[in-house]
């Protein structure tokens, strides 16, 4: 067995997590809240040091005043908790969504749009595989097309195509489910590796 | 049957967990070697890696989550083992606050195996600000991360000498928790640089319409993709010691998702009066 009080307290915190599945306990509800706490602790203490070594430190060196922006800005978001001034956490606030806006616009319609549309119409419908991608792309588009054709006999197909859609995106969530499933899997045996491994010495 | 059905459907669901865990443990105590095969989007990942000559520069951005670094570990593992071996020089930085230990570790894990910091490899630290701080990050690194995780001026290292964005490296690698989109975009579309990506088993599912389009050149998944990796290496590693227990646990969650739709089909038939 391990001889590391590191190895020994995270060893317990993952038994009580995982006591869950025998049913809720208080040994449950500790682990839980400790670990919620230290997850807010580490995330303050990073955000702290973070600030210090990209704001404050480079300012105090003399290295711009434009350090002090986001500075300026950060003490900003405070402003809610005076009730005359609570307007003021609209600038950092509308800044951050602007420049994330302007940024995900920026690369989202040219390497998530027009890229991938693109790349699908370059395909040469020589292999299955091509087809695939080529028949379930434009059956799913037709599922979201929600106009329905006038002529009866267009109307069945579309109907047909849509469902065909609908079955290429099933299948899809499947896969991905079955990704998430894999993932799952191999973070259990993670905790497995940490507790048979490291704590207990039964895997070399 | 209808007795067996009956005892399906009232079974203790811990039996279950007990069966799951069985499966995942047993396997890890005593590994049995399943054979691992190589996909083709793990040979291009290593393809890309391998034309890379002694002294290239590139930037691995290594996200790792705290929640999913047993998938997470294995891959970062084998994309540095590669490029270590070829003598390629890393500049690590990571946009995730919680795997900031992890990527540590892989640091110190170079360094005592005698990789020169600021030299070989060099850790910018974390950078906050998600898509916002990747963007920043990508058009001027010593603007963005003016220290380094030791606090040493990122500007004075070795390494960062005639480097300042991703423009001026070889490759982007990235190890993306969820991250995919904000590298594409600010990456490959961006800066027209290639882009290798490992991401966790459950992300990996999202990366096929990237790769279709050209934008990610290479990638492994999760623990998985690492086992391919290291048969590449033919150095196996952490990835290969969960294939057996991942695919044993895996086929007895199977098993228990058809015995599951048995009863369900059972149950549907005879509500409707069939037999």
């Amino acid at each position: 067995m391990s001889t590391d009080i590191g190895v020994w307290i995270g060893a317990i915190g993952s038994l009580c997590m995982l006591s869950l599945l025998y049913g809720d306990n208080p040994f449950f509800k500790v682990a839980e809240h400790t670990f919620v706490g230290l997850g807010a602790g580490y995330h303050a203490l990073l955000g702290f040091t973070n600030i210090q070594r990209m704001a404050w430190s480079p300012l105090v060196r003399g290295q711009g005043i434009v350090f002090a922006v986001p500075l300026l800005l950060g003490l900003l978001v405070y402003a809610r908790y005076i009730p005359k001034q609570k307007n003021l956490v609209r600038i950092p606030t509308s800044m951050v969504i602007a420049v994330g806006a302007a940024l995900g616009i920026r690369g989202a319609i040219h390497g998530e749009f027009t890229q991938q549309i693109a790349a699908t119409m370059a395909l040469k419908l020589n292999s299955l595989n091509n087809l695939i991608i080529v028949a379930g792309f434009l059956s799913v588009l037709a599922y979201f097309y929600f106009t329905k054709v006038s002529h009866p006999s267009l109307a069945g197909a579309q109907s047909l195509i849509s469902k065909v859609g609908r079955g290429v995106m099933m299948i899809s969530f499947g896969a991905l489910f079955a990704n998430s499933m894999t993932t799952f899997a191999v973070r259990l045996i993670g905790v497995f590796q940490f507790l048979f491994g490291q704590w207990i010495h039964l895997i070399t | 049957m209808a007795k067996f059905i009956d005892w399906l459907r009232d079974i203790d669901r811990r039996y279950i967990y007990g069966l799951v865990f069985l499966s995942l443990l047993l396997p890890l105590v005593r590994p049995f070697g399943l054979p691992v095969s190589v996909s083709k989007l793990t040979k291009a990942a290593y393809d890309e890696i391998n034309r890379l000559n002694q002294g290239d520069i590139v930037l691995y951005a290594m996200d790792i989550t705290a929640a999913s670094v047993a998938d997470d570990m294995p891959s970062n593992l084998a994309y540095m083992q590669h490029l270590m071996d070829k003598g390629v020089r890393v500049i690590i930085v990571t946009f995730r606050a919680d795997g900031m230990k992890y990527t540590l570790d892989i640091l110190a894990k170079w360094e005592a195996l005698g990789k020169k910091y600021g030299q070989d490899l060099a850790h910018l630290g974390f950078v906050a600000g998600a898509e916002s701080g990747i963007a920043a990050f990508f058009s001027d690194f010593r603007k963005t991360a003016p220290t380094d995780v030791r606090g040493k001026q990122t500007s004075e290292l070795p390494i960062m000498k005639d480097v300042n964005s991703l423009k001026d490296v070889k490759i982007l690698v990235a190890s993306t928790a969820g991250y995919t989109p904000e590298y594409v975009r600010q990456g490959f579309t961006a800066y027209g640089k290639t882009l290798i990506v490992c991401a966790s088993g459950n992300h990996f599912g999202t990366l096929p319409p990237y790769i279709q389009a050209g934008q990610i050149k290479g990638a492994i998944g999760g623990a998985r993709g690492a086992a391919e990796y290291e048969v590449l290496l033919k150095k196996p590693g952490a990835g290969a010691k969960l294939m057996d227990s991942q695919a044993i646990g895996l086929m007895s969650l199977l098993l228990v998702m058809l015995l599951g739709n048995v009863v369900y089909l059972y149950d549907r038939r005879r509500s409707q009066g069939g037999n």
